[in-house]
């Protein structure tokens, strides 16, 4: 049995490498990304997937309001973890199988931390789109302040695209050592296959946009 | 024996180095080893810059439809 000391160290030292890699994915993302490649202590991704769940509580909040039955904010929250959670594993069974099905070295633990990082730009997407949403609520006009507002939100949500991409690029990279070609490969059997899961999640009414 | 933790080090980081060979683009390869270094550290200053640039060419391509776009996304969270 795991005495309570090595039990808080273990916490604590990953609590640690956990602000150090969400540092190291904004400021060095290579470095990073080669580290978290090597599938060492995974229960760094714990508190990461805890704000994605925070945000699914969040985001029921922001769809029906404060004042919704609890019974529909409860159904909105599972209906979105549920989706979550699907989507997630989905994906990183996906990315390790299409990997090593055109040469990829790597598996579950390889991929795993890589992938879960990159959600970093998804949740600062999620977060600040809801909270815009209800600050500046839809639809913009083509008025100058609305066109503003137009112009920074596509930019802020082109930076956090393409920080994505890069971190996605990272993933395979790093995570099933493949190359450029190989990559552009994955990508073209993996974003088809992710455009109709997206149509498929919308349709089933969990995500409009898919928290991937 | 006293071991060098700095040699010790340095093996460790080749070896981290190593593992993988270096990255190939054809033709492209000479503008990728000039690209890529900028993405490496603090990625975001180029990344800043080009996704305001996308956002001047789809106002240029889109002119004020923009804000359809925008309200679309708005209504993705």
């Amino acid at each position: 049995m795991v005495s309570k000391s090595i039990l808080f160290s273990r916490i604590a030292y990953n609590i640690i490498l956990f602000v150090r890699h969400m540092i190291g994915v904004v400021q060095t993302p290579y470095e990073t990304y080669r580290r978290l490649a090597k599938g060492e202590h995974l229960l760094q991704i714990l508190p990461l997937l805890l704000v994605c769940i925070g945000y699914f509580g969040w985001s029921s909040l922001v769809h029906h309001g404060i004042t919704a039955h609890p019974y529909l904010l409860t159904f909105s929250f599972g209906k979105l973890v549920a989706g979550f959670i699907v989507t997630y594993m989905l994906v990183v069974v996906s990315l390790v199988g299409v990997g090593r099905a055109i040469g990829g070295v790597g598996g579950i633990r390889t991929i795993l931390l890589p992938w879960t990082y990159s959600l970093v730009p998804t949740i600062v997407w999620f977060f600040a789109t809801s909270a815009m949403a209800l600050l500046f609520p839809p639809p913009r006009t083509v008025s100058i302040l609305g066109q503003a507002f137009s112009f920074l939100f596509l930019s802020f949500s082109l930076f956090l695209f393409f920080w994505k991409a890069i971190l996605y690029y990272l993933t395979l990279r790093f995570g099933m050592r493949l190359s450029m070609g190989k990559i552009l490969i994955a990508s073209l059997i993996l974003f088809p296959l992710g455009a109709l899961y997206a149509v498929a999640l919308y349709q089933m009414g969990i995500f409009r946009i898919p928290f991937i | 024996m006293k071991q060098d933790k700095t040699y010790e080090s340095l093996v460790k980081k080749m070896n981290e180095v190593s593992a993988l060979s270096p990255q190939t683009l054809g033709p492209f390869t000479s503008v990728y080893r000039v690209i890529i270094p900028f993405f490496k550290r603090a990625p975001w200053r180029p990344l800043m810059l080009g996704s305001f640039a996308v956002t001047v060419i789809m106002y240029m391509l889109l002119g004020t439809s923009v804000v359809i776009v925008v309200s679309i996304l708005q209504h993705g969270f």
